[in-house]
């Protein structure tokens, strides 16, 4: 049953931000090109300018929708989940480009197409996370991947650079590719390519999974495929191999967005994914099934917690900042998947919003710390090793404070949001979803996590002898200030005063359910 | 149920079985004059020289091949549109100049960065 | 009425704000703003005094939703028992900023004056904020926030290891801290999964004995690093030796007693039960702590490790009178809470004002000191002998109440067996401190080096005055606290003990509960 489609003109007054998105990425190609001078800073303000824009846009959209509807033929549906994260993408992207004037200054790169590839990354994810398509889902996939390959390999003459885009391009293919096919099994299977209507399909046929396996195994092996395909995007175990490599060679502000919103655009969708598609009973316990007598949420389980004790062990022992960070990163990704498998079990707002304010707050405190640690970065390396940091703190008061902000809330030490977003991530996993042993291993990993988080500081702070780093590189502008005091200004509050967010997000979750 | 299959099956074969024929029917009835120049390794329109495969060709060639593929690309997808205009009406006009511009805004830039110049 | 509590909690943070737009250069401003900022905090706490009345009640009481989605609210007050440590830390915080004035001349710190300060006075916000607060969050939140500011005085001030001895201090409390978080997941859970509210989940949380056993185990680990109870303790003489001297003053006079107020406001009264059958047993590794803190401070070398070895005792001390259970006992420990952060505090002071001096803390380096630093030499007497438990100085009525609070106590095994073992580690006191004294301070003044030691100026000595007048304030006239505490302890014995674990109606509405259950299934 297809619900009635407003008029086109209606539908296209739905996706205003998306349509700003695209004109904005192309005029800042066009004045780029076009331009005089050979100073690019001013394309970093005016791209935050312009995601403000639709930020606000966004934020407008999201006060006034309360219906959500599928338009464009059932491929997409602006809903308030897709704004949420469609906001997070945008701070991300702001972030960034702020961030990224002194960076590319520093490395004499001054290009336009930079702010560009950031902005249709951006439209790629929030695409990504309102399609109800699995066609749109992937041409928004690759759409949010391209540019992103293109701006880890930024470093044209830099190997490690180069290393990381071409790693990362090629697994991310495989991984597309995966997904692909998942896809199109799933399409073969149920005769559909949109989310609802196999949601149905599989409900309607398909009472338990012995049913399943003996007559269609095929939608088993397509949804164990897409799966895969997320896995890689979201860098949980044992799909997180590429991270450290592409983290660490890329340029690290654009490590930076890329371990903040491209998981966040994978980790909505996946959840999109799964709670459109394959929320079914049959589905969601393998339990009743002849593979094993475990069902798959107990296996997503496991990777959690395998991805969780990864990250933070091999971190312990890592010299490389960028690399500390990455394994940082795929720590943090397990205890999403914590929370995630949480939603899983329980599928109420309650687990739903533990997981978009870690999100939000992972967001600030990720651009954050990895904008303040591309102000370290020594110039022409690419490569933040810890000494690099020694006593770093006496020459950047401002910029090291606020790294030490955000290491704390990464390592969840209050009043920063990270308590809190832990906190309730992992409370709503232990009360609500009954994950007692993964939270358990999550909180213990999490100490283990103090130790290299404050092995940064103690470099930072505690380090007399001051390194090689010559002075002149730690260049800030008002880029990179208004970037880090935004980011710290909101971990500190979101840290003290989390619950009219908590409440915002829970409205988005009704939303979800009217899909 | 098999039986669905079997047009694709005599398909393919009549397909494999006339190209091999033909093959075979040219090597057999066809006139042979062999002769140096023919033998010689022929690579659109140069001639292999002293550097052999590892010979430089300007970076010019690819982009030209790139961009020659994305737009003849692009332009695939107005057929399918062109099908499906009447039903859609005028919408469909302004979705296309949509795309259209999209296009244009990508042709501004590679014509801007210099790419299609040859020298 | 006004939130005075509140206003105490994060008037320092104004200070740390000031001192924010304040150039690093200007070193005076900086310590007098910070000086002000807590002399005035202290003033205001007085206010605290002045309108507590003697009674158990909760008073300056503030209940107010703070995250409704997750049922965690802003409750806070105070009553007999949190009321002087409180007071404590207001007292000291501004002793221990003028005692850093010199400190920061060191051209290594020179330009660190502004961090120095701030962190002090965030750190006087989180103890306080631990103190008030009466919801389990709020007080993790507290609790956690501690460590970061301790982490870098330690950190970036501290002596040669600091970096280890900061990392140790940061891990061993953040791992401890950790299972308490889990503990009280599980207790919210119990409760019914609707507030985190201490008095909430105290009155609606239905646990088995094992249950009860192990979360009792959560709590009490946490705070048992932070006093530290033996076999806990091993970060903290890293901690004090490498910390500088006003790191060492607020660790010892205020952090530590975080954990045995940590026991009394928390563990017992969640989990009266467990915590009385089990009282025998951490009655016994008090009294290790207070022998072995005790011996191993006789053979130190080092003055500050000696003073850091006596915490170990002293806090050993407060302990075994907590989980005695007599009302005796545990105002004695209340009251020992306090004379240990002003004595131990006092000599924290001292030893750094020789350092600061010589830039060396080995006993054998010194000697016959009295004879070019006598009022020195007079005033580190009066907080030797209120640390040795002298009458008329604090400590004795502290440690007083407490031995024989405990040698009467019902609950506690074998407890007149544990107080005599105790009563020698008064005994081991004695003797480690004064012999350090007499090391220290008498026989010949050999070391060319002490011949030209300057005796106290006017700053050093205004900070330790307030000191050692209240060694004798409290020594001579307790009964102004004791009357204060004791309504409060009362109650709380008679709350949680009397009535919970021994009264026999308290049996009958357990199986009433457990009837229920069954019911429910």
């Amino acid at each position: 049953m297809m619900p009635i489609e407003p008029g086109i003109l209606e539908q296209l007054g739905m996706i205003i931000p998306l349509l700003l998105l695209v004109v904005f990425a192309s005029s800042i190609l066009l004045i780029d090109v076009f331009a005089e001078s050979e100073d690019r800073a001013y394309l970093g303000y005016l791209t935050a300018f312009f995601l403000f824009v639709v930020l606000i846009f966004v934020a407008k959209d999201f006060n006034n929708n309360n219906v959500s509807r599928q338009i464009f033929h059932s491929s997409i549906v602006i809903d308030k989940f897709g704004l949420i994260f469609t906001g997070i993408f945008i701070i991300a992207g702001i972030l960034t480009s702020l961030g990224s004037i002194d960076y590319l200054k520093k490395y004499d790169i001054a290009i336009g197409e930079f702010y560009s590839l950031i902005m249709f990354a951006i439209t790629g994810m929030s695409l990504m996370v309102f399609s109800t398509s699995l066609m749109t889902i992937f041409v928004a996939l690759e759409l949010m991947s391209l540019p992103i390959y293109a701006l880890s390999g930024l470093f044209r003459v830099n190997n490690r650079s180069l290393e990381s885009s071409v790693k990362y391009f090629i697994l991310g293919s495989v991984a597309s590719s995966i997904l692909l096919f998942g896809m199109v099994l799933l399409y073969g299977a149920t005769g559909s390519v949109n989310l609802v209507t196999i949601g149905n399909e599989i409900t309607t046929k398909y009472t338990n999974l012995k049913t399943v396996l003996s007559s269609d195994p095929i939608i088993i092996i397509g949804m164990l495929m897409v799966f895969i395909g997320f896995m890689f995007k979201t860098a949980t175990a044992p799909f997180h191999m590429w991270t450290p490599d592409v983290y660490e060679g890329a340029p690290t502000i654009v490590t930076g967005f890329m371990s903040v919103a491209v998981k966040a655009a994978a980790f909505a969708t996946f959840l999109r994914v799964f709670g459109l598609s394959f929320n079914n009973d049959a589905l969601l316990h393998l339990a009743n099934g002849a593979i094993s007598n475990t069902s798959w949420i107990q296996v997503l389980n496991i990777l959690a917690i395998a991805t969780v004790i990864i990250g933070n062990l091999v971190a312990l022992n890592q010299r490389n900042v960028k690399r500390i960070l990455a394994y940082s990163a795929i720590a943090h990704a397990g205890y999403l998947m914590i929370g995630l498998v949480g939603y899983f079990i329980t599928k109420d707002p309650i687990t739903y919003s533990a997981l978009v304010l870690y999100f939000l707050s992972y967001t600030f405190t990720g651009m954050g710390a990895f904008i303040a640690i591309s102000i370290f970065e020594p110039k022409d390396t690419n490569k933040v090793m810890l000494d690099d940091l020694n006593g770093a703190a006496y020459k950047k008061p401002f910029v090291a404070a606020t790294l030490a902000i955000f290491i704390f809330s990464f390592a969840g030490i209050p009043p920063m949001s990270g308590f809190f977003a832990k906190f309730y991530l992992f409370k709503s996993a232990y009360v609500n979803a009954g994950l007692h042993i993964p939270v358990i291993i999550a909180l213990i990993a999490s100490v283990f996590s103090v130790y290299y988080y404050l092995r940064i500081l103690v470099h930072l702070y505690m380090k007399k002898d001051y390194g090689d780093v010559d002075v002149k590189d730690y260049k800030t502008t008002a880029g990179s200030v208004i970037a880090l005091s935004i980011a710290g200004f909101f971990v500190l509050y979101i840290g003290i005063l989390p619950d009219q967010y908590i409440t915002i997000i829970k409205h988005s979750f009704l939303s979800l359910i009217g899909g | 149920m098999s039986e669905t299959y079997i047009p694709m099956v005599l398909m393919i074969a009549i397909a494999f079985g006339l190209g091999s024929a033909l093959v075979l029917l040219s090597v057999v009835l066809g006139p042979k004059y062999p002769s140096d120049v023919k033998d010689y390794p022929f690579e659109c329109g140069h001639l292999i020289d002293s550097d052999g495969a590892r010979k430089k060709h300007s970076i010019k060639f690819y982009m030209i091949a790139i961009i020659f593929l994305l737009f003849d690309l692009e332009i695939v997808f107005m057929y399918p549109w062109a099908t499906v205009f009447r039903e859609i009406g005028i919408t469909a006009l302004f979705e296309m100049f949509f795309f259209l511009g999209i296009l244009v805004v990508g042709y501004i830039y590679v014509w801007k960065k210099g790419v299609l110049e040859w020298e | 009425m006004f939130d005075w509590l509140t206003f105490i909690t994060l008037f320092p943070i104004i200070g740390v704000i000031i001192l924010f737009f304040i150039p690093k250069n200007n070193g005076t401003v900086i310590k007098n703003i910070a000086l002000v900022v807590s002399v005035i905090n202290f003033l205001f706490s007085l206010v605290l005094l002045v309108g507590f009345r003697a009674n158990a009640s909760m008073q300056f009481e503030i209940n107010k939703v703070w995250i409704k989605n997750l049922g965690i609210n802003y409750h806070i007050g105070i009553d007999g028992i949190s009321i002087f440590i409180v007071l404590l830390t207001t007292f000291l915080t501004p002793i221990v900023i003028l005692s850093a004035y010199n400190v920061l001349k060191d051209p290594t710190y020179k330009d660190k004056a502004k961090e120095y300060m701030a962190l002090l006075l965030i750190l006087e916000t989180a103890v306080i904020g631990a103190l008030i607060s009466l919801d389990l969050i709020l007080f993790y939140l507290f609790w956690e926030m501690m460590l970061i500011p301790m982490y870098f005085l330690i950190g970036v001030f501290g002596g040669e290891k600091r970096t280890y001895a900061a990392l140790k201090f940061f891990i061993y409390t953040a791992a401890g801290s950790i299972m308490m978080l889990v503990a009280m997941f599980v207790l919210y859970m119990n409760a019914g999964g609707v507030s985190f509210d201490l008095a909430y989940i105290i009155s609606h949380v239905h646990l088995t004995a094992t249950e009860q056993g192990l979360l009792f185990l959560a709590f009490f680990i946490a705070f048992a690093v932070k006093v530290p109870m033996f076999p806990l303790h091993t970060w903290l003489p890293d901690a004090h030796v490498q910390a500088p001297t006003g790191g060492s003053v607020i660790l010892a006079g205020v952090l530590l007693k975080m954990g045995t107020y940590g026991f009394i406001r928390f563990a017992i009264p969640l989990f009266p039960k467990v915590a009385v059958s089990y009282a025998g047993v951490i009655g016994i590794f008090a009294v290790i702590g207070i022998i072995y803190g005790a011996l191993v401070a006789m053979v130190q070398k080092d003055v500050k490790k000696l003073v850091a070895y006596s915490s170990i005792s002293h806090l050993g001390f407060v302990v075994l009178g907590i989980f005695a259970f007599t009302n005796t006992s545990m105002t004695g420990a209340i009251y020992q809470m306090l004379n240990h952060g002003i004595s131990t505090g006092a000599l924290f002071l001292l030893v750094g004002i020789i350092y600061e001096r010589r830039h060396t803390k080995e006993i054998k380096e010194f000697g016959g000191l009295t004879k070019v630093m006598p009022l020195y030499a007079v005033i580190f007497l009066i907080a030797t002998l209120s640390s040795i438990a002298l009458p008329l100085t604090n400590g004795f009525v502290g440690e007083f109440l407490i031995l024989s609070g405990t040698y009467i106590s019902r609950v506690m095994q074998w407890s007149s067996v544990l107080t005599i073992f105790a009563a020698t580690g008064v005994i081991f006191g004695a003797a480690y401190m004064l012999w350090m004294f007499k090391r220290v301070m008498f026989g010949p003044l050999t070391n060319e080096k002490n011949k030209n030691l300057k005796d106290l100026n006017l700053r050093e000595f205004t900070y330790l005055f307030p000191l050692i007048v209240m060694i004798f304030v409290m020594g001579i006239f307790p009964n102004f606290f004791l009357k204060r505490i004791e309504p409060s302890v009362n109650s709380f014995i008679e709350n949680n003990i009397n009535t919970r674990v021994y009264a026999k109606n308290s049996r009958v509405t357990l199986k009433l509960t457990k009837n229920q259950k069954r019911s429910k299934r």
